[in-house]
Parts: C-alpha cells; structure tokens; sequence
C-alpha cells in the first residue's frame, strides 16, 4: 500500500514529527522536575552554585555509570592512571582525591574509610548487576578463574589468620585492599567490554592516561632544567616508571604488528616523552622491568619473528653493553648517562662508592630482606597472616609508619606473611593467567591488534612482578586496578576467540556489523519487479 | 636478584610453551601447581641459606648519617625495632 507520496511504508522513515504528544509531555514533565530538583538543591545549598553544579554532576556520573557502565570503566581506568596516589606538591592531579579517603576529604565524615575510586567501582557494579538482571547476559569466563578463586579465599583466609594471631583489622585491610581492586576489575572489565571495539576504546583510555602522565613527568623534569632537582626523589610517582616500560613495549608490538594506525601514531609521538619520564623517575627497578618486558617481548613471538627480533637485538646489546661499559662509573644526571648510573647503582649491592647515593636505599632494603627472612624460617608453612608488624631482627631506617608492617620486597613479603601455601598459590595464580595469555597470543595468529593488546597484558603482568619486588607495588592501587583491567581484557580477547572457533555468526568478533555479511557481492539479488 | 630469574625462567617456560604454534592448548593445571610449588619451596631454601649470613651494615659510616641516627634514636625511644646496635663513635 502507497501513502500519498506514493512511498510504500517501509520506505517511511521515524521523524520528530511524528512523535507521539504523550511522550512530548513525559519529556516536558521529566525536564521541568529536574529543574525543579536543581533549585530545591541549590536553595537548600544555601544558593552555592559551586556545590549545587558539584552534587548535580556526581548524580549525572551515577546515573552514565549505572546506565551506561562501559563509559564508566574508561573514565575509570583514565582517572586511575592519570591521577596520582601518592601526590606530590608539584603534582597535576594534587587537588584531586581520588585515592583518598571521604574522612580526609570531608573532615566532618569520621571513620568513613571509602574512597572515591571504590564508590565510581561500586556505580559500575550496580549497573553491572541491572544490565544482568534486565538483559540476562551470559557471563564470560574469566581467565584462570578456578585459581582466582583460590587466591581469594587464602586471601580471606591469612586475613582471619592473621587477626587470630593478634593483628589488627585495619592494617590488614592495607594489604589487600589494592588486590580486591585487581580481582574486582578482572571479574567486571569482561562483562562489560565484549567486543573488539571496546577493547580498542579501553586501550584509548589507557594511552591517554599515561600520555598525560608521560607529558606531566616530562615538564616538571624539563622545567627543572633536565635534572632531579626539586623532585624529591625522583619526579613523578614510584609506579609511574614501571607502567609507562609497559606502553613502551605495547608500542614495540604495534610497530611489529603494523596495526591500528592512529593508536601507533599517537603512541609514536608518546613513546620519547614516556622514555624521558621513565629516566625522569629515577627507578632502578623500571630498567629491570623494561629488561624483563623486552625479553617477554621476544619470548612470546613465533620462531619465525624470533629470529627476525633476535639480528636486531644482538646488535642493540653490544651497542648498550659498550656504553654502559663507558659511562660505569658516571655520576652524572644528564639525560643521557643517567641510565647507565641507575644501572650501577642497582647491582652496586653493599659497595658504598659504587652505589653512592643510593647507598641508603639498597642498605634498607637489604636489612628489610633480612628481616623477612628470618620471619620466614621461623614459621615457614603459614606465615604471620595478615595485619601484624613486621619482626625487625635487625633495625630499619624507616620512613614511614607503615613500613612497621609493609615492607619494599613485596614478593618476600608474601612469603612472610602466608608462607609456603599462600605463596604456592600466589604463584600458581600468577602462573596461570601467564599459560592463558601465551595460549591466547597463539590464537590469535590472525588477529595481530588483539595479540598486541595481550603483549600489553603479559608486559603489565611483569611488570607487576618484577617491580613488587624491589618496591611496594603489589599493594599499590593504580598498579592494581591497571593489572586488574588488563587482565580482564585478557579474558575478553580469550572469549572473542572462543566465540569464533564455536563459529557463531550473531556475534562477531567486532561491535560493528558484520562487513564480509555486508558485501555487496554477498547481497541477495531483489526480488525482480514486474511492470505491467 | 634470584628470584627474578626464577620467575622469569619459568615465564619463560610457561609463556613459552604456551605460545608456539605447536601447542594444543596451555599447559595443564597440574604442571603449573608444580612449577609454584618448586619456586616456593627455592625461595624457602634460599631464606633458609641467607638468613645464616646477616647483612654487614655500616649503621652509622656512610649517607644520610643523621637521619640513621635520628631514627635508630627513635626507635629506642620506642622500643622497636628489637635490637638496636651501639653507636660506635
């Protein structure tokens, strides 16, 4: 049947015009009450617009995280990485608190230990649990879960252990609270982000967190005139270095790979700021973390790329190993030969002139080892559990009020703290989500941006590792909830690729429709139209 | 510095074998369970070989000497940690 213009109706196309009157009034009525509640709002605020603009943005991001949780996780892992926790007086993001406390934030709030990042994760979750309830969404699987769950429950386990053998809740809580951050996000990141292009929007986000990074570390370090001066310990934050080595080396795989051409250019741009950011640091550890990521790097490669990797680095080891071999004995901070001090420093161990002014920083590790060590042959099969002091046989220079109970060696400090078992199955859980990240790299053959995104997650993995145990990262919360992300991706990529060996055509790899489907030579032929 | 070549040894050794184009499928839980428990029991075997060797530290010879000073003082005053050594000067 033809309407007046003669199109037929499936040629008729929705327009404003013809939106019903009754959803115009719902429109109408909805605008009106929300201008109504903003008034109420800023009369009760005493007329602060400031505050008033405040509450009705914070309800604005519950509503997108309830709503829309995707958009919720970029911002999330956006703030994550490009605020610090640990925030220096020169810092960018000072004034933003998203690590700390609603207590230290609003004085007024006693004893209210929740912190923005957990309320923006708690959002998420409950619009999580709607889009479950309402849409009734299979849940995907989560890399390593059966290990995961094992990690937890020795987790909750040497917490109530610990409190058993006389340590205090909140302390325990220190511990762990990062790594529920870590296994939260590996539980949520792939429930939400179930496509390719999500994971390429996630993988966005992170480039733009740690660009910002990369560019702030890199201003306060040129501003200083390229030195250390004014940083106090080197500029940016401890963690910032390790994380940065693992954009490093996703930009590597990118280049290799030769996909996704606008995330390589801006990463092509990004990757001196983020090396000048990694010297800028003043990490020791971030060069044992490039090295460890590097050698992952060409581990995880086919043979065929192996060998092609391998005539390129041979050269590049004679040409760092001659100028390491130079500047050994360098006490300069110039860009260029600071690398080379770093290094020195690191392996100097107990050589006073050779570690110079790290000197004090490899003395308080090595003592804090001790002092581990000891408290493991003590009691070697459980550990001291969670929550209590560290025994200090020999005395530490300490810094701080929680180096009594937290100490630089992280790893050690796992065996300490739940000895052999907890530790076996610390390991056996990190080991794991290793063989699946290898197994999903072989798979994805034909797929060369996913096997990049999991070169990134096996980097991150490494990174996590290594850097823990020299400093205080497996406890840190941005270290943690980025591991905790890219392993979620991880497990997003696996489930892509189960989807496509089960051969599914409703759900394709990519959010977008499916291109070869649309072909035009794949079409069906319209039905022939007969005239007259 | 031992511990990072165990862990990246058996990276290598779990990544490894999970990523050539030959493997089938990842290595079997039991494997891995393996691999954990021999690294535990290593780094025990280490803790139980250094702790025999105390580390030699010149509390009070070299760097940030009063800010040693200053915190084995606080310690005293605190009682923690256990043993503080003697100033030799």
């Amino acid at each position: 049947m033809m309407d007046s213009r003669g199109r037929s109706p499936s040629m008729q196309f929705p327009s404003h015009d013809h939106r019903r009157p009754d959803s115009q009034i719902f429109l109408w009525l909805l605008l009106g009450a929300i201008a109504i509640s903003i008034a109420v709002l800023n009369l009760a605020l005493d007329g602060n617009v400031g505050a008033t603009l405040g509450l009705v943005l914070i309800v604005a991001f519950i509503a997108i995280s309830v709503f829309r949780p995707s958009i919720s996780l970029y911002v999330l892992i956006f703030l994550a990485l490009a605020v610090e926790q640990m925030t220096q007086d020169y810092s960018w993001t000072g004034r933003f608190p998203y690590y700390s406390n609603l207590s230290n934030i609003f004085p007024s709030l006693t004893g209210l230990a929740i912190n923005p990042i957990e309320l923006h994760l708690l959002c998420i979750i409950v619009g999580l649990t709607i889009r479950f309830i309402i849409k009734r969404e299979n849940f995907v699987r989560v890399i390593a879960w059966k290990q995961l769950l094992a990690y937890i429950t020795a987790i909750i386990f040497f917490i109530l252990y610990g409190l058993l053998r006389g340590g205090e809740f909140l302390i325990s809580l220190w511990e762990t609270r990062a790594i529920i951050y870590l296994v939260l996000l590996m539980v949520i990141v792939p429930q939400i982000l179930r496509t390719q292009d999500q994971v390429r929007h996630m993988i966005w986000m992170i480039i733009a967190g740690l660009g910002f990074r990369a560019i702030e570390v890199t201003t306060h370090y040129v501003g200083a005139g390229f030195s250390l001066q004014g940083s106090g310990n080197g500029w940016g934050n401890h963690e910032d270095s390790g994380i940065l080595a693992t954009l490093v080396v996703f930009a590597l795989a990118m280049l290799l790979y030769k996909v996704d051409r606008k995330q390589r250019v801006v990463l092509m741009i990004l990757v001196p700021l983020m090396m000048v950011s990694i010297i800028a640091s003043d990490r020791r550890t971030a060069y044992a973390v490039m090295g460890g990521n590097l050698l992952l790097f060409w581990v995880i490669q086919g043979p065929v790329i192996q060998r092609k990797i391998f005539s390129y680095a041979w050269k590049a080891g004679i040409v760092f190993a001659l100028y390491l071999g130079a500047f050994w004995n360098t006490n300069s901070d110039n860009i260029f030969l600071a690398p080379a001090k770093a290094i020195r420093e690191g392996f100097a161990g107990d050589d006073k002139a050779a570690a110079s002014a790290s000197y004090t920083s490899n003395l308080y590790r090595q003592v804090e080892n001790y002092d581990l060590q000891r408290m493991i042959t003590e009691r070697p099969l459980l550990g001291t559990g969670y929550g209590g002091k560290i025994d200090y046989y020999m005395p530490v220079p300490v810094e701080w009020d929680l180096g009594f109970y937290i100490t630089h060696n992280q790893i050690l400090s796992v065996l300490a703290k739940t000895g052999v078992v907890g530790f076996t199955i610390f390991i056996f859980f990190y080991l794991s989500v290793a063989s699946e990240i290898g197994f999903g790299f072989k798979n994805a053959v034909n797929n060369h941006y996913m096997q990049a995104v999991l070169v990134l997650v096996a980097a991150g993995m490494i990174n996590h590792l290594i850097f823990s145990f020299f400093d205080i990262i497996l406890i840190y919360y941005r270290n943690n909830v980025y591991l905790g992300v890219l392993f979620g991706l991880a497990s997003t990529i696996l489930d892509l690729q189960r989807k496509q060996s089960e051969d599914v055509p409703p759900s394709p790899i990519s959010g977008r429709p499916n291109k070869e489907a649309q072909h035009w030579l794949l079409l069906q032929p319209p039905e022939k139209a007969v005239i007259g | 510095m031992i511990f990072i070549v165990y862990i990246l040894s058996i990276l290598y050794t779990v990544v490894y074998r999970a990523s050539r184009p030959k493997a089938a499928a990842p290595p079997s839980k039991r494997r891995i369970a393996l691999f954990a428990c021999a690294l535990s029991l290593l780094m025990l075997g280490q803790s139980y070989y250094l702790v025999r060797t105390p580390p030699s530290v010149d509390y009070y010879g070299v760097g940030w000497q009063g800010f040693i000073r200053y915190l084995n003082a606080r310690f005293a005053a605190n009682g923690v940690p256990n043993r503080i050594p003697e100033n030799p000067q």
